[in-house]
């Protein structure tokens, strides 16, 4: 049922990867995408295949997961690669009408396959590790130097909390509201794309006044809870930097410095 | 003690028209009191639930309200005042900000900056203290209302307050839920000395408290222990205010001549009372 509708893809575990500090994750996920984008050359693509494969070992993560999110690159695939190998200049392998295929341009074109790959990859490590509560914590603590230059990290923060508290609510309200008004004689598995977009109306109107409704009560319940915006706030979780965490940031970092020099 | 001095409150309605949803209302609240408020819709009683923890402040000359010495008209004074008198509202979806229950709890104590450790213990005690201990990494939507409702109370406790005010917080649950949170209350009230306000127009529930106040028109017309109260039969059935089956039950037979006491609100009273070892028409044991 829709009341089990998690935001992200979390999958709850107990690996090393899993315990890291979500600020080194984010950091770490940062320093990879760029390392991912700088190596071109042999040495460099099989050791950050092993790294990944490494972080994959320590993060128990089931494969398919990771599979999973490899499917939406399929597409793009099917419509990048074709131009990359026929249209890269270069040593000339086949000829395909007026058209070539060129060493070049397959070298190029698996490239492409495998940062793109790669990319998916080290942030479904993150996404997959980390709840999304730990993920929030760690922006808004990242962010927080950026406050001095009027970034509001924590409102931030707080809007993704409470956008992850109410969103299983509305997900059931909106479920509510669709049978409501089936009962009434609304439609909305027939007709043009255009009329059924009509008949959404139906249930965007109501949805939308109740979220209204909501903030209210919400707002007026956080000031009875003393609620003033970040300042002075504290919080419950406290994440300290274990020796793990340090080795991780060391790692990316290394990885980083290398895929300059490699 | 929360004292209440001549509060008054009006606001106008789209209309144009002025309402008077408190008129000129004293009253005292002492600690460790359990009182329920009950009126009818629109009688003032959440109104006056916003001003015991400066929600609502008073504007000039329409009285004051000060809790434990601190007048809510000091801007100074009204987080000090929000931290003493907690909190609860109807609906529990709609309060409940964090989406793990740990740190729904946490929530007011992060307010307050209270240290983290500190935030810890108290997640702990107020958690164990609604008997929702265990329940620290779920998510609030798997709850039920009762639960939800109680995690609410929790996030209220878990501030320190020396009042409890609920504003209602039975109307959206189903019977079991009901109970689990009158049950709550009791127990806070008789074990940790919590001075609990509890709005409501279930006249059933309030059969459990010290002592209750009716309110009409934004005004207080019955105030006294519910035994007192539920005499005033008259002055209820004007208001439209429905009292509890048992007392119903025992006016009716008091009118059929079986001299049941005042003080019986409850079945268990009652079923006590009619023992067959009593005389029916003087209440007392025959042996």
């Amino acid at each position: 049922m829709l009341r089990d509708i998690t935001v992200g893809q979390y999958l709850p575990g107990d690996s090393i990867i899993h315990h890291l500090d979500p600020r080194i994750k984010i950091i770490v996920t940062a320093l990879l995408m760029i390392a991912i984008f700088l190596i071109d050359n042999w040495p460099g693509l099989v050791g950050l295949g092993m790294l990944l494969g490494t972080v994959y070992w320590l993060s128990h993560l089931p494969g398919i997961m990771l599979l999973k999110g490899l499917r939406p690159l399929a597409l793009i695939m099917l419509i990048a690669l074709p131009i990359q190998i026929l249209l890269i200049p270069g040593d000339v392998l086949y000829y395909l009408g007026p058209l070539t295929i060129t060493q070049q341009g397959i070298l190029q074109a698996g490239l492409l396959t495998y940062r793109l790959m790669a990319l998916v990859i080290v942030t479904s490590f993150l996404t997959l590790t980390t709840s999304p509560v730990a993920l929030t914590d760690g922006l808004e603590s990242l962010m927080k130097p950026l406050e001095r230059f009027r970034v509001p990290a924590h409102e931030l923060a707080m809007m993704m909390t409470i956008a992850l508290r109410f969103i299983p609510i509305f997900a059931e309200e909106a479920e509510k509201i669709v049978k409501a008004q089936k009962a009434r004689g609304a439609d909305f598995d027939s007709g043009r794309l255009l009329k059924r977009m009509r008949n959404l109306v139906a249930i965007l109107v109501p949805l939308l006044i109740s979220a209204f409704r909501r903030a209210d009560e919400l707002a007026l319940a956080m000031e009875a809870r003393c609620y003033q915006g970040g300042k002075n706030r504290t919080r419950l979780r406290q994440w300290r930097l274990g020796k793990s965490d340090y080795v991780t940031l060391v790692v990316g970092l290394i990885v980083l410095v290398c895929s300059f020099y490699v | 003690m929360i004292e209440v001095i001549n509060l008054s409150h009006q606001y106008q309605t789209a209309s144009g028209e002025t309402i008077k949803a408190l008129d000129r209302v004293n009253l005292k609240i002492n600690e460790g009191e359990f009182i329920g408020i009950a009126g009818r819709n629109g009688s003032g009683k959440s109104t006056l639930a916003k001003y015991f923890n400066a929600l609502l402040i008073p504007r000039p000359g329409e009285g004051q309200v000060v809790v434990d010495g601190r007048d809510s008209r000091k801007s100074e004074l009204v987080w000090e005042i929000r931290q003493r008198v907690g909190m609860v509202f109807a609906n529990p979806d709609n309060q409940i900000v964090a989406p793990v229950i740990e740190e729904e709890v946490a929530f007011g104590p992060e307010n307050l900056g209270i240290p983290p450790a500190e935030i810890r213990h108290r997640v702990n005690q107020a958690l164990n203290q609604v008997g929702m201990a265990g329940y620290e990494k779920r998510a609030p939507h798997h709850l039920s209302g009762g639960q939800k409702q109680r995690i609410a109370i929790s996030g209220a406790l878990a501030m320190q307050p020396r009042y409890l005010v609920l504003d209602e917080p039975t109307s959206m649950l189903d019977p079991a839920g009901r109970q689990e949170v009158m049950r709550t209350l009791k127990q806070l009230n008789q074990e940790a000395g919590m001075t609990i306000i509890l709005i409501t127009h279930h006249m059933e529930e309030l059969v459990e408290v010290d002592r209750l106040i009716v309110m009409s028109q934004g005004q207080i017309v019955l105030d006294g222990p519910p035994a007192k109260v539920f005499q005033e039969t008259q002055v209820l059935r004007e208001l439209s205010l429905d009292v509890p089956q048992v007392v119903k039950l025992s006016s009716m037979l008091r009118q059929l001549g079986v001299n049941v006491p005042w003080d019986v609100l409850t079945v268990d009273d009652l079923v006590d009372f009619l023992q067959p070892d009593r005389n029916p028409k003087t209440g007392n044991r025959i042996s």
